[in-house]
């Protein structure tokens, strides 16, 4: 029941595709059946539309754990006596299924037939027997019976041998299709990660201990009641999209069923579609709220008209959609910041500062940062604030305070005096015999450097000795000092 | 002089570098006391061509060359002609010091302990007793001799008009 998330390097979890954040609370603990979990008590819980997930605040490599949300059958929440035990949210989960055996002949099976008038392959979905049969879609002949059991048969052969097949080869690369070995994380042959290999499980915390039924949360620092909230919000929300899933199935079905193919059925799904557009669009833009909350949905519909502008020959600004993080106004100031840091720093590692030569202006960083968010975007003010923590959480980024104020967020890794040494040997191979030196636009085309980083950087090496300024009609140069020896 | 230095374009500007500053203001006494030495130059002023070097297409700027006369005197390499206007220095490439024991020294060698040197004979342009001394202005030689009446070992003569035209040893 629980699995042992994926964290990324600014030690948030790697969320799922469909996966989206809906709230984080810190300073929380752990609780298995009524028992205390060792080290899994101070930590923030990731709420998310699909799973809860606990990261320990002390060593997140370590002690990091999720459930999904499917295995939450029941929420109750207990306030806690003020200032002796902290309210606490009980999850009970639902009693594990044991795997059924689903294969019976009686079971519903989608198929394909052939006509034996026009040869057109027709598809046929939840086959059962006695049920009525269906007309070719192409010629509108009823086949025989027998066509259709052949089919089925065919298809439940084939199924059986691809389950066996499946046990034997699991590690086929989805990308490639190449047939890795079983021990394999990434294909051998692209890269691509394997699907095969899960997340791993863990069936409990605590070391022998009774079958796991419940576990707590207990919120030392409270935020407890919006949590509840949004978790009882989040389960609801899945049940419902999982009762759904299967009357959309049969409402797909019933649509199939009237969509003849050919011309006018390319025409009919292309009226659906647009309508669908339409209604969107109408019921996205009837104020601004309705448009924050269907932003995603959007967002895509955006970048399908722009694949088909840039199909077109126009150009179109690029639209990255940011990670999922924008439930910025349902936590806890301390949170916000903290989150937003690390936000940021994945956002800096997603190539924004390797396209900035490892070093990046908050003001370029503000300006980046918010035009890949679209909306709801972040203040100058918090912006800071969430850099200026970068170092105390322990982020592979940090910020960097210049003489004169000028602030900057580098690499964790790269000290000031590399950056400048780095700086200095290269100007010693560029103008080797120091008669010609260097311009800051000359720094900024080799690092990749903004002006405003360039010329910090030139200014503190020169701070430190190790160049000197030419001024001259011409513009300002820098040299190796070759002055002070 | 120490050309590397002088055609150095950096050189030209003042360091806003404390450090470097400080580095390039004794460079700056260098290349200026050697420069005086090689051409025998007595007086250096601020628009002197020293200050641009054609080569490289430089010239220091008047306030910086200002600072770099005043960071003369202030180290004793040079006195001010006018000390009111500041624009022209006495460049002492040797000093006061070294010129008096110069003096003494060919005193000493050509047995003159007791008569009485005039200024001609010590760097006067006809066979001057220290050659190096030749054309160096009366307010200099004047300081010279402060330097040896000081020690007790020379007493400044003058003429009737009341003018320093010589030393009694």
């Amino acid at each position: 029941m629980w699995t042992i998330p994926e964290l990324n390097n600014s030690l948030r979890p790697v969320l799922f595709n469909n996966e989206s954040d809906v709230i984080v609370t810190d300073h929380v603990g752990l609780y298995e059946n009524k028992q205390k979990v060792p080290n899994f008590q101070n930590g923030r819980i990731y709420l998310t539309s699909e799973r809860l997930i606990y990261v320990d605040k002390d060593s997140p490599k370590k002690f990091t754990i999720s459930i999904p949300l499917k295995a939450v059958s029941e929420v109750e929440h207990s306030g806690g006596f003020y200032l002796k035990t902290s309210p606490k949210i009980t999850c009970f989960l639902k009693p594990e299924e044991t795997s059924s055996s689903k294969d019976s002949g009686h079971h519903a099976v989608d198929t394909t037939w052939i006509c034996t008038i026009c040869f057109m392959s027709n598809t046929l979905k939840s086959w059962r027997e006695g049920n009525e049969i269906p007309k070719c879609s192409m010629c509108g002949v009823k086949p025989s019976i027998d066509i259709i059991d052949n089919a089925v048969k065919a298809t439940k052969d084939s199924s059986k041998m691809t389950k066996k097949k499946a046990t034997v080869e699991t590690n086929e690369c989805p990308r490639c299709t190449f047939k890795n070995h079983p021990s394999m994380l990434n294909c051998e042959m692209c890269g691509a990660v394997i699907k095969a290999i899960q997340a791993q499980t863990v069936r409990c915390l605590i070391p022998n201990n009774s079958p796991v039924v419940a576990f707590r949360l207990s919120f030392r620092k409270g935020g407890d009641k919006l949590f509840l909230e949004k978790l009882t919000s989040c389960i609801n929300k899945e049940a419902v999209s999982r009762t759904s899933e299967g009357s959309r199935d049969s409402k797909e079905n019933s649509r199939d069923a009237s969509v003849t193919p050919g011309l006018s059925g390319l025409q009919l799904s292309g009226q659906q579609r647009l309508s669908a557009n339409d209604s969107l669009m109408e019921s996205a833009l009837v104020d601004l709220q309705a448009l924050m909350t269907q932003g995603k949905q959007v967002l895509t519909l955006a970048k399908s008209f722009q694949s088909l502008i840039e199909a077109e020959g126009g150009t179109s600004t690029t639209i990255t959609v940011s990670s999922s993080f924008d439930a910025a106004d349902s936590l806890s100031e301390d949170v916000f910041y903290q989150e937003l840091s690390r936000d940021l720093s994945e956002f800096l590692h997603s190539g924004v500062l390797d396209k900035e030569g490892g070093i990046i202006s908050l003001f370029d960083l503000y300006a980046l940062y918010n035009r890949s968010r679209g909306y709801s975007l972040v203040s100058p003010n918090d912006l800071y604030k969430a850099c200026a923590q970068m170092e105390s959480l322990g982020l592979p980024v940090k910020m960097r305070r210049y003489k004169n104020g000028f602030l900057a967020v580098q690499e964790k890794f790269k000290t000031n005096d590399a950056l400048t040494k780095q700086l200095i040997s290269w100007i010693k191979t560029v103008d080797a015999s120091n008669t010609k030196g260097v311009s800051t636009l000359g720094v900024c085309s080799k690092f990749k450097w903004s002006v405003g980083v360039a010329e910090e950087e030139l200014q503190y090496a020169e701070e430190k000795g190790l160049l000197c300024r030419d001024e001259h009609v011409t513009g300002l140069r820098y040299f190796v000092n070759i002055m002070c020896t | 002089m120490n050309s590397e230095i002088y055609n150095f374009p950096p050189f030209f500007t003042r360091q806003p570098n404390e450090t470097t500053w400080q580095a390039q203001l004794s460079h700056w006494k260098d290349v200026i006391l050697t420069h005086s030495r090689e051409t025998k130059q007595w007086r250096l002023s601020n628009t002197d061509s020293i200050f641009e070097n054609k080569k490289i297409q430089r010239r220091l700027k008047p306030d910086v060359i200002q600072l770099v006369l005043s960071d003369l005197v202030s180290n004793k390499k040079a006195d001010w002609v006018d000390s009111k206007t500041k624009t022209e220095v006495w460049i002492w490439w040797r000093s006061a010091e070294e010129w008096a024991t110069l003096i003494l020294a060919w005193i000493d060698s050509t047995g003159q302990n007791g008569s009485i040197v005039t200024f001609y004979d010590i760097a006067g342009d006809d066979s001057p007793g220290v050659p190096e001394m030749v054309g160096m202005d009366s307010t200099m030689l004047h300081k010279v001799c402060q330097v040896l009446v000081h020690q007790g070992k020379a007493a400044v003569m003058r003429d009737e008009d009341g003018n320093e035209v010589g030393l009694k040893v």
